[in-house]
């Protein structure tokens, strides 16, 4: 019996990066997008030591009929069982400073790519009884320090699992995480002055590595839970 | 430590925490019945002991609190509290009402003032599991939803307090009021309630979680997703 496989847009780098790893560390066939890095080899050899070979693509989630090729190249690497819908974009612009394009290229990659792609992806997750994963901010849940664009896009991420997870119930599981700051991406480049804020704001002083946002997020992916949002972020934001 | 680990999702807990890797503690209220308690420490395969604590005395629960410290270190504090459900308030004497915080409440505080310190010792955390009341409210048991409310304002509190060196989380399991499942099941998106199995997992997960703290999940709620 083939491996199942889990799917992560934006797999090449960051929290994805860690989401590809930690598939493989769980035996699954990791398929990856990615935009326009190629993927690390020293990721690619990690998931091989788990004894997976993953399935690297590249895709411009941009265009529609790479998100549907990114879907046959998953399909056509073994059973879908998991989708995480973790590809996004940075914008530090404000209600003053966004252009319409930096709004609609931000709510196409974080809420309707999520969408577009599960619903490619039904029958596969709907046969599996499968579970998808969006990974949304905790700036989504409360707004965002980054500004309209990526607090908005942010918080349209769950209302695309919300509606997922009745569309799709009872067979395919859909749920968020929402992490706060993590040791990658555009954390890396925040100012000195941010971070500090940021860490003395968050109860546990700390922030974490994509491998952790990736252990809670695949251990949700096993829960029995649906149309759920769990905040990721040390306490910063306790509703 | 597992406090309460003889009821149904106390007992799972209890197997979630052995099949972890953990040596684990459960308290049981006194009297229980002494199959109950042997079944759960043979399941355990000697990995599990149990402690009895007198749930109108807390002075037994800090006994047995002081119990678990002295035992050099402890990782994780888990709380089921019992399903104890009382008449409404207007109809509950007042020395009803003291005894249900006593139960319901004050345990758990008891066992934080003596496990604290250990806890935060060993980077550990606390889950505190609920009943569906807490959030929901509950028209005829007012004061047990009062005292659950109580539990998930004294979880998040204790994350910020406790921070950085416990964590603090809640887990609102499916509730067992049959009243409450009733309308659930009219709600429910999945097609089946969560385990006692499934629940231990979901709540060991998040207890596991190095960077979650304060956090509330709710499996099952109506007029929620889930």
């Amino acid at each position: 019996m083939s491996r199942p496989v889990a799917l992560i847009t934006g797999g090449a780098g960051g929290i994805g990066a860690g989401f590809v790893l930690e598939a493989a560390r769980r035996g699954f066939i990791p398929v990856f997008s990615f935009r326009s890095t190629a993927a690390d080899p020293e990721l690619i050899r990690q998931c091989e030591e788990h004894g997976v070979a993953p399935v690297p693509c590249q895709a411009d989630l941009a265009e529609r009929s790479d998100i549907d090729r990114l879907a046959r190249v998953a399909q056509d690497a073994g059973p879908v069982t998991t989708l995480i819908n973790c590809a996004g974009l940075a914008a530090r612009t404000g209600l003053d400073s966004t252009t319409d394009e930096k709004l609609w290229d931000l709510m196409w990659v974080h809420a309707y790519v999520p969408d577009l792609l599960t619903r490619r992806l039904r029958p596969d997750l709907t046969a599996s009884r499968g579970s998808v994963l969006n990974v949304s901010s905790d700036g989504g849940v409360v707004g965002s320090i980054s500004g309209l664009p990526y607090g908005m896009s942010k918080a349209a991420t769950l209302g695309a699992t919300a509606t997922l997870a009745r569309s799709l119930a009872p067979f395919v599981r859909v749920n968020t995480l929402a992490p706060g700051a993590v040791e990658a991406g555009m954390w890396l480049s925040a100012s000195e002055s941010t971070r500090m804020h940021v860490e003395a704001e968050t109860p546990l002083q700390r922030t974490p590595s994509a491998e952790e946002v990736a252990v809670a997020g695949l251990d949700i992916c096993a829960w029995h839970v649906t149309g759920q949002t769990i905040v990721f972020n040390g306490g910063r934001t306790i509703l | 430590m597992v406090i309460n680990g003889t009821t149904s999702l106390g007992a799972a807990i209890v197997q979630g925490c052995v099949d972890r890797g953990f040596t684990t503690v459960f308290t049981h209220p006194e009297p229980v019945a002494d199959h109950v308690v042997r079944d759960i420490v043979d399941s355990c395969g000697g990995r599990g002991s149990p402690v009895a604590v007198d749930r109108e005395d807390q002075s037994s629960a800090v006994k047995a609190a002081q119990y678990v410290a002295s035992l050099g270190h402890i990782d994780r504090l888990i709380y089921v509290p019992e399903a104890l459900r009382s008449p409404g308030m207007s109809a509950a004497s007042q020395e009803l009402i003291k005894a249900a915080f006593d139960t319901t409440v004050m345990t758990l505080v008891n066992f934080v003032r003596v496990l604290s310190r250990p806890l935060a010792e060993r980077k550990g955390s606390i889950l505190v599991v609920l009943e569906a009341e807490a959030i929901e409210g509950s028209d005829a048991e007012d004061l047990f939803g009062v005292n659950m409310s109580a539990l998930l304002g004294l979880s998040k509190t204790l994350a910020r307090e406790l921070a950085p060196d416990v964590r603090v989380n809640a887990l609102v399991p499916p509730t067992s009021d049959p009243v409450l499942s009733e309308r659930i099941e009219s709600t429910r998106l999945l097609d089946r309630r969560a385990s006692d199995a499934e629940v231990a997992r979901t709540g060991l997960d998040i207890a596991d979680w190095p960077h979650a703290t304060g956090i509330t999940l709710a499996m099952e709620l109506p007029g929620r997703a889930s």
